[in-house]
């Protein structure tokens, strides 16, 4: 059994006119099946409107299905007695850094959510400490989130979240008000913990060359999947993202350009390390010749 | 002319333990017709740059002049200058309120005491110049997308006719189609209107597309001022302060180390993909 399984999800937003009667009905979801298992990094993409932070609230039962089903370690979120349990195993980092910092000081921050779950004093230091260094913040710990920057403060959301154990950890757009740096501390944070912890992360995300970091893609528009695959296989159909109003990362659309050239590329570039072996190889091999 | 800057400073919350001197000793001139790229770390400074720009926060010491005259001046209109200099602050569709969107964007000329007629072509051609389709123009501005929205919001400042236009991150949050649209959108409108602009981004790929200058903030003082070659070409130092360079310059530069394509910081993606086949070619 997979860890996420999500089966022919449908979602509608319900819209009420003053008398209470439903007055619109959006469909936001249209039969989403995705299954993602332990250990897994997987990236959702999609445009404004395409359903990624409706599906995103689904996976801790934030909001329930109105067709299908959503089964976290084999409970079913639309059961309102499995809610805790779920929150538990699905942990998210919002958008926002400034909205998700309650504490004054930085540990008592990262405690709060154990505090919550009655964690006994000793297990709250010893994880608190963990999953701060584990961010690489240990050394903020006993000072205020106040003067932290945007991407320090993303990290210590995610010790927050990562102090609980969750066994999935979901991104909804978390890097999306952050600075180069802030971007790359908190990918950098989410790659070692899937890498070193096995932690399962699904990241959500507007940026093209953060989910070529990931193990699988899935393409949303219009409320379904129209898309899944690794990154390879999923910015190779260049052509069809567009229609979905996306990009490839750089490095693939610089690869595409080249080809155009007549320079052979190999197809499936994601990233600049790729991109930068393949051209020294092309001139290796070629020489002049090309 | 344009709008100049003389050793500006701004202290927060001066002789408290939270005091943080945001500013320091600021001196540039946005000239007319620019395109500023503004970037910095969070925390630099670049908020409370703009905020002076159009006159929403004051200068602890120091002048700023517009067209040659301190905007400080007791016989200088600030009213004017809040008109003159046009801010479109981050998710500005969170300020939406009117009942239809040209409702809305007739919201800031009306306020400029112009007559109701005045206001309301002037707001139909901002409403155009955003390229937001005309069936939206009676409908509620909470129906729209979030893009549709944020362009009815940048069309209520556009409809002030601002000399300067002053974005902080218009494309956060926007979908990669919707991102380069809306600022296809910001640049046309420049040349048409014949406007500078400033925008405030963390987007090292937006900023070389589309500004003719960049100015980086570190710590509240200017840290470099050029071309977006010149700044660019800088990368490591971008990295020492939290930037970055943009994608192409990243993968040109390992290139370059390679000994594949000689020219110094590609920005652009169609030379970089020349200069690159060219290289390759000659071998």
């Amino acid at each position: 059994m997979s860890l996420v399984e999500v089966k022919d999800l449908f979602y509608e937003y319900r819209e009420r006119d003053e008398n209470g009667e439903v007055d619109i009905v959006t469909t936001a979801l249209e039969g989403v099946s995705v299954n993602v298992e332990k250990g897994d990094f997987i990236a959702i993409i999609g445009s404004n409107g395409s359903g990624k932070s409706t599906f995103a609230k689904h996976l801790n039962a934030i909001l329930k299905p109105t067709g299908g089903t959503v089964i976290v370690r084999s409970l079913d979120t639309s059961l309102e007695e499995n809610t805790l349990e779920i929150r538990k195993t699905a942990g998210m980092v919002f958008q926002n850094p400034d909205n998700q910092i309650i504490g004054s000081i930085i540990e008592e921050d990262v405690a709060f959510g154990l505090e919550n779950l009655g964690v006994p004093t000793d297990e709250m230091k010893k994880r608190v400490k963990e999953s701060l260094k584990t961010v690489g913040m240990w050394e903020y710990a006993s000072g205020s989130p106040n003067r932290l920057s945007g991407g320090q403060k993303q990290r210590v959301a995610i010790a927050g979240i990562v102090a609980m154990k969750p066994e999935v950890m979901i991104l909804d757009e978390s890097t999306a008000m952050l600075d180069p740096r802030g971007r790359k501390e908190v990918l950098d944070a989410v790659e070692e913990l899937n890498k070193e912890e096995g932690m399962t992360v699904i990241l959500i995300t507007h940026y093209m060359d953060e989910a070529a970091r990931a193990h699988k893609i899935f393409v949303l528009h219009e409320g379904q999947v129209k898309m899944s695959g690794t990154p390879e296989e999923v910015f190779k159909r260049h052509k069809e993202l567009k229609e979905y109003k996306l990009k490839v990362p750089v490095a693939a659309e610089l690869a595409v350009r080249l080809r155009e050239k007549g320079i052979p590329v190999r197809e499936g570039i994601t990233n600049d390390d790729e991109l930068v072996q393949e051209i020294s190889r092309i001139r290796s091999e070629h020489g002049t010749g090309i | 002319m344009g709008l100049e800057f003389r050793n500006v400073n701004h202290t927060y919350n001066p002789g408290t333990t939270v005091e943080r001197h945001a500013l320091k000793d600021i001196s540039f001139t946005l000239e007319d017709g620019e395109y500023l790229g503004l970037i910095g770390h969070t925390g630099s400074g670049k908020s409370t740059l703009i905020q002076h720009m159009n006159g929403l926060l004051k200068a602890d010491s120091g002048d700023i002049l517009y067209d040659g005259q301190s905007i400080y001046d007791k016989s200088y209109s600030m009213n004017q200058h809040h008109f003159k200099v046009g801010m479109v602050f981050q998710y500005p569709e969170h300020q939406l309120f009117e009942t239809t969107v040209l409702k809305d964007v007739c919201f800031g000329p009306g306020n400029m005491g112009l007559s109701e007629d005045e206001a309301v072509s002037r707001a139909k051609e901002a409403l155009k110049l955003v390229e937001l389709p005309e069936i939206y123009w009676d409908k509620s501005p909470f129906i729209l997308s979030g893009g549709q929205k944020r362009r009815a919001a940048i069309a209520g400042v556009i409809a002030m006719d601002p000399k300067i236009l002053i974005m902080d991150e218009p494309a956060a949050g926007l979908d990669p189609e919707g991102r380069d649209s809306i600022l296809e959108s910001i640049s046309m409108i420049r040349k048409e209107r014949g406007i500078t602009v400033v925008l405030v981004s963390h987007n090292m790929d937006d900023v070389a597309k589309y500004a003719t200058r960049v100015l980086v903030l570190n710590k509240g003082s200017i840290y470099m001022d050029g071309t977006p070659k010149e700044v660019f070409s800088r990368t490591k130092e971008l990295y020492d302060v939290g930037l970055s360079a943009p994608g192409i310059t990243v993968i040109t530069e390992r290139l370059k180390s390679l000994g594949i394509g000689e020219e110094d910081c590609m920005i652009s993606m169609d030379d970089a993909a020349d200069m690159i086949a060219k290289s390759l070619r000659k071998g």
